[in-house]
Formats: C-alpha cells, sequence, structure tokens
C-alpha cells in the first residue's frame, strides 16, 4: 500500500532560521499520528509547510501526498484534495460571514468532487446537524468569520469545519491548547466520528491529556526540527510524567 | 496670455452664449448673482496643487479651456433600483427636469420650484440666499463660483415641518454631450423642524449614449439644511463612465437635535473630487459621514470633508474605506474643527485604505483641530495590502486565490456598505461595485 503522506528528509527555513532539519514521517490511511515536543521544536512550522503557507522556505527534501509532489500543489488545490489543517490560532475575519465562508467552501468541494452545489435550504440543514453534534450555538453562522469568538468558539468552528470538509488528512495543530475538559471531549468526539480506515490524522499537542479520548497509533517527539523518538500511546504518558529532558540525551528510536 | 487669461477668456465667451439665451430673465435676481458669481470667479485662480486642500490632486486638467455648457437632451436611460420605489428627480445635463415629476411630493406638501424663482422666494432668501452672498470668494470656492455662474436650471425643495417622506427622494445626475462639454448641477434642499427624509443622489452615465467617449467634467452642487429635530439620510452613489470627471460638494448645515447621516460610494469616473462640509451650529446634533470607495485603472478619488463643530454636545463620526489598484490613486484629508465653545463634543474620525498595487497611491491625512478642553475625540489611518493570513485561511479551505481575495476586498467594504439603510440602494451598490453575493 502506497503512503498518504510521505515526508523526507524535509529541511525548512523562516528568514534565515532553520525549523526543521532533516524531517523523516510516513503516514498511512487510516492512521493517526500524534506529534508533540518542545516549544519551538518544529510543530507548528511542520502542520503550516503540510498546509502550504507560503512565508516558510523549503531548503530541501520531499512530501509525496497520494503519490503528488505536495509542492507542485497550490494551497486551495492540497485543501481540494483532501488535507485540513485546525488551526493553532484560526483568523478573524471581520465583514466575511461565517455562513456564506461555510457554503463557499463546502460548495467548492463539491463541485471538485463532481457533485451539485448544496442550496441554501440543504446547506443549512447540513451545517446545523454538524453544529449540533459540536454543541455549538446555531447563531455562531450569523456572525463574521471567527470574529470575537470566545477562544473555545474558534476551535470548535475549526472542527465544524473539518466535519463539514471530510478531509484525507486532518491536521490538528494545538487544537486542544486552552479549551476545558468538557470542550476537549467534544472536539475529540468531532474526532473520532470522522475515523475511518480511509482518513488520517496529525495530531499536534502539548499535552497527553487529549491522547485520552482521541488513541494514536504512534506518537512522535519532535526536537530540534526532527523526530527524536517514536513510540505508541505509551510514549506520550512517558512525556507527560517525565518531560522532555531525558529525549535530549538519547538517540533516534526508530518507528 | 498666461493658462489663467486663456481660462477666464474661454468662460467668458461662454457666458455672453449664456446671457444671450436668457430670454428676459437677463434682469433677474438670479442673473445678477450670477453675474456676480462670474465676476468673483475671475478674481480667484483655480486652486493648483500649492494650496492645503488641494495638494493631492491636480485639477488642472479639468479647468482647460476646452469645454461646451452641455445642452438639453431628449431623453436617457439608467436603471431602476430593483424593488426600490422613490420620487425621482430627474437632472439632466444641469437642467432639472420639472415637468417629469410625478405628483407625489406635492401631494406630501413638499415644494419644489426652479432655481430662478427661488431667487425671489423668501423662504429660500433667509436660509441660502443670505449665506451665499456673505461667502467670501477665495481659490477654494472657485468651482463653486463656476457652478453659480453656469449653472442655469437647478431647483429648490422645500420640506415642511413635521413632514415625513414616506419614500426615498431620488436625484439622478445625468450627463451626456456629443463634444467635451461641462454641466452644473446645484440644488437646494430645506428640511424644515422635524421632518424626516431619504435623499439619493446618483451620478450614472447614460446607458443610451451616442457619445460615451466624449471627455465631460460635472460641477455638482448640494445645499442641506438642517432645521431642529429634522433627520436627513443621505446616500451617493456615483457610475460615470471613464471619460467624466466629478467635482462634488456637499454642503450641510445642521440646527439644534437634528441628525444627518450620509454613505458616498464612488466607483466610476476618471478624477473624482470629492468635497463634503458639515457645519455644526447648534447643540446635540448626530452627524455622520461614510465613504467607499473602489479605484482601478486611471482613476482618481479625492475626498475632502470638514465638519465644523461650534455648538457644545454635537457627535460626529466618519469613516472612509477605499480599495485601489492598477495605477490608480486617492487621497483622504479629513478636518475636523473643535470650537472653543463646542464642550462636550464627540468627534471620531478614521480612514482605512488597501493598496494592491505597487503602482497605486493613497494619501490620507485625517485631522483634528481642539480649541475646547473638555472633548473626546480621535482619528486614525491605516493603509495596507490583504491580509496575508486571511488569505492563506480561506484559501486552505480550498478556495482559489481569486475568490478568496475577492471575499476579503468584499468584506473590507463592506464595513461601511453593511451601514446603508436602504436596503435596496446596498444590494444595487454592491452589485453594480462587483461586491455582491
Amino acid at each position: 500500500m502506497k503512503p498518504l503522506l510521505q515526508i523526507s528528509d524535509l529541511y525548512v527555513s523562516i528568514a534565515g532560521n532553520s525549523i526543521l532539519n532533516g524531517l523523516n514521517l510516513t503516514i498511512n490511511k487510516g492512521e493517526v499520528h500524534a506529534i508533540m515536543g518542545p516549544n519551538g521544536s518544529g510543530k507548528s512550522t511542520l502542520a503550516n509547510v503540510i498546509a502550504g503557507r507560503e512565508e516558510y522556505k523549503i531548503e530541501s527534501g520531499s512530501i509525496l501526498y497520494k503519490g503528488r509532489d505536495l509542492f507542485e500543489m497550490e494551497v486551495d488545490e492540497r485543501a481540494l484534495d483532501g488535507i485540513f489543517l485546525a488551526f493553532q490560532y484560526p483568523v478573524e475575519i471581520p465583514g466575511v460571514s461565517n455562513s456564506n465562508f461555510l457554503k463557499s467552501t463546502i460548495n467548492v468541494h463539491r463541485v471538485h468532487q463532481g457533485l451539485p452545489e448544496l442550496n441554501a435550504l440543504e446547506m443549512l440543514k447540513y451545517v446545523r446537524s454538524k453544529m449540533k453534534s459540536l454543541e455549538m450555538d446555531p447563531d455562531l453562522l450569523k456572525r463574521s468569520l471567527n470574529d470575537g469568538f470566545s477562544g473555545g468558539e474558534k476551535k470548535r468552528n475549526e472542527i465544524l469545519q473539518m466535519l463539514l470538509l471530510e478531509p484525507t488528512l486532518a491536521i490538528l495543530d494545538e487544537t486542544d491548547s486552552g479549551l476545558d475538559i468538557d470542550a476537549l471531549r467534544i472536539v475529540a468526539d468531532g474526532v473520532n466520528q470522522l475515523k475511518s480506515s480511509e482518513r488520517s490524522f496529525i495530531v499536534v499537542t502539548h499535552y497527553q491529556r487529549l491522547l485520552a479520548y482521541i488513541i494514536p497509533d504512534f506518537v512522535h517527539v519532535l526536537s530540534n526540527g526532527k523526530i527524536v523518538a517514536t513510540g505508541d500511546k505509551s510514549l506520550a504518558l512517558k512525556l507527560e510524567e517525565e518531560g522532555y529532558d531525558w529525549i535530549k540525551e538519547s538517540p533516534a528510536i526508530p518507528a | 496670455m498666461t493658462e489663467q487669461e486663456n481660462i477666464v477668456d474661454h468662460l467668458d465667451i461662454l457666458f455672453r452664449n449664456l446671457e444671450a439665451g436668457l430670454n428676459g430673465l437677463s434682469g433677474s435676481a438670479m442673473h445678477q448673482f450670477q453675474l456676480k458669481s462670474f465676476e468673483d470667479l475671475k478674481s480667484v485662480q483655480f486652486p493648483d496643487k500649492k494650496h492645503e486642500d488641494w495638494r493631492y490632486t491636480s485639477v488642472q486638467k479639468l479647468i482647460a479651456p476646452k469645454y461646451k455648457l452641455a445642452e438639453h437632451i431628449p431623453a436617457y436611460s439608467i436603471p431602476t433600483i430593483p424593488e426600490m420605489d422613490s420620487y425621482v428627480i430627474p437632472v439632466i445635463n444641469g437642467k432639472v427636469a420639472l415637468t417629469d415629476l410625478g405628483p407625489g411630493l406635492a401631494s406630501l406638501g413638499l415644494k419644489i420650484i426652479p432655481l430662478y424663482e427661488a431667487f425671489e422666494n423668501a423662504e429660500w432668501k433667509d436660509i441660502f440666499g443670505n449665506y451665499l452672498s456673505a461667502s467670501i470668494p477665495t481659490s477654494n470656492r472657485a468651482f463653486e463660483l463656476l457652478n453659480f455662474a453656469f449653472n442655469t436650471n437647478g431647483f429648490f425643495l422645500s420640506i415642511p415641518k413635521n413632514t415625513i417622506v414616506d419614500l426615498p427622494i431620488e436625484i439622478r445626475i445625468v450627463h451626456d454631450e456629443a463634444e467635451i462639454s461641462f454641466s452644473h448641477p446645484l440644488f437646494f434642499i430645506h428640511c424644515g423642524q422635524g421632518s424626516q427624509v431619504e435623499l439619493i443622489e446618483r451620478f450614472e452615465y447614460n446607458r443610451e449614449s451616442k457619445n460615451p467617449s466624449a471627455e465631460a467634467l460635472i460641477n455638482s452642487i448640494g445645499y442641506l439644511h438642517l432645521e431642529k429635530n429634522a433627520i436627513v439620510r443621505h446616500i451617493k452613489w456615483q457610475e460615470l463612465s471613464t471619460t467624466h470627471n466629478l467635482v462634488y460638494k456637499l454642503f450641510v448645515t445642521q440646527q439644534r437635535d437634528s441628525r444627518f447621516e450620509t454613505f458616498a460610494f464612488d466607483h466610476g469616473g476618471l478624477l473624482t473630487r470629492n468635497n463634503v462640509e458639515v457645519e455644526l451650529d447648534d447643540q446635540n446634533t448626530y452627524t455622520s459621514l461614510h465613504g467607499g470607495f473602489l479605484a482601478t485603472g486611471q482613476q482618481t478619488m479625492d475626498h475632502q470633508t470638514r465638519i465644523n463643530h461650534k455648538a457644545p454636545q454635537c457627535e460626529s463620526h466618519e469613516l472612509y474605506k477605499g480599495i485601489i489598484d492598477d495605477q490608480a490613486s486617492a487621497a483622504f484629508n479629513g478636518k475636523v474643527l473643535v470650537h472653543k465653545d463646542a464642550q462636550k463634543t464627540n468627534a471620531f474620525q478614521q480612514n482605512d485604505t488597501l493598496v494592491l498595487s505597487k503602482f497605486a497611491l493613497m494619501n490620507s491625512k485625517p485631522q483634528l483641530e481642539i480649541f475646547a478642553d473638555d472633548v473626546k475625540c480621535s482619528h486614525g489611518a491605516t493603509i495596507g495590502q490583504l491580509d496575508e493570513k486571511a488569505l492563506f485561511y480561506l484559501m486552505s479551505r480550498g478556495l482559489p486565490a481569486g475568490k478568496a481575495k475577492h471575499m476579503l476586498k468584499k468584506a473590507f467594504i463592506a464595513e461601511v456598505l453593511n451601514k446603508v439603510p436602504n436596503e435596496n440602494m446596498r444590494n444595487y451598490i454592491s452589485s453594480q461595485m462587483g461586491i455582491g453575493e
């Protein structure tokens, strides 16, 4: 089976500072990978590079997605082909209504898949049903996109988009940070709803807490821009107990 | 001859032609005013870029000796606003077509008369006439004086005390002429105590014009006087052809407890110069000025605003937002003056611009001059590009770059457009500006 995502010897810098230093990661269909690591280790950079953020400079290495060179694909093309990033800090866009935004994105995906666009009524029904499962206030649809949303509302709005767009590869960039335990459970339920043998997840997190709800197949530790340890969910527990210091002394553990 | 002498010489010939066609009105009060205005005009220079209020946009090419006075055209065509009922006042090539008015306004008790009659009218003289005759000619007023000298058929509208005008009054200002020409629309509106009205000024090109590429200058002036407690909402929409230039002035005076709001949107034209001046004569007034514009190609859009807080407890808000692209340029020069006696003034002023091309130019100068000591005032300006983070966010959801940029531009203007109180106008403007759904 061909891997869904294959990152090989990836070097990435921003403004002259190298962030990723020879990163290797292979993700197969249906797998959940957790990526943990200290601040500044390159976790968010990895998430943003996969989504296509332009301010990062790819120095060398490659990423293959479904066997295609990811760097040849535009940001929107990646999204249409199933890559979804739930942002750590979702941007507020005053003047763009949440409902119009969701409608446009859902329909652009449907058209890409050769499906007819949803009309206003079908759209409302579809969006409302997913909002209900995330216990979101339907009034958030009338507001501007993320504008004045609380931290928890923003994160749920990200998960809502993930549920609506049904990506093949979903990347959650610290979606759990700052959430109380109830919100965390709702977000995790959202992810678990989507889990299937055809869909993979990269869960970037600081905390083991989330991984009690979203059970990872692999836990990777990122340090200094490369993966220095890989294990199963017990690795997350060990990190929670012992911190990251022990990682720095031990050589990379192969997956 | 100097350039100024050339201009005066040319205007002299036009003025004599105008006088020859007056048909018995040559002794009228209006013609005396035209004569005086023309003499005043000759005594001042048209403003150049050395003038503080004209420094960002050169109007020299607008005043070259090349125009003829636009003549009567029998018909015009501009789109009706979908689903909007209104009282239409057509002003074609500077001349109000009073015979085309329906009976609606008169049945509400509103009086509308041509300007030459207004000059004999006690109400008009009392409010506007005295004010005009006391104004000193300056170079800043050159376009006004040009208008007064060459306006042939403006109008005066009087809205009686406590009258609520049930439909918007839609003033359609159209210019169409085969040769290089100018026209000088002029109106005066007296809004009686406790009256309430929505005024729409539409500057649009004639859709059936046989001469869409003929160069033109539309030099338009409107005077509004709000009596105590009057409420006026004003919408200006400009979609002229790309060979038309507009010098626009709206002059508003507000009496105690009155409320004035304006929403101005510019999309067409080659050079547009907007001047809005508001005099707050008495206490507890409310004023808000909103503007939105989209300048592309070679367009220039210059906004000048002045709010004169002369009395205490008045509140004013200003928000102008524009997007400029290609080689277009724009300016915002807003001045809020708070006089010594205008205590407890609240005045807020903001100008935000998106500059989308490296060849586009924006000048922004929000100004506050405060002579009172107990006021709340603020002013600010931002000039920037589309937010890259927002663009990335939208594209990361599958929206193509073009669509994502469109959404952001639309969102930027939406902050002012969404405030337009008339839904039909709001929809029409957003669709004409290409930022509709």
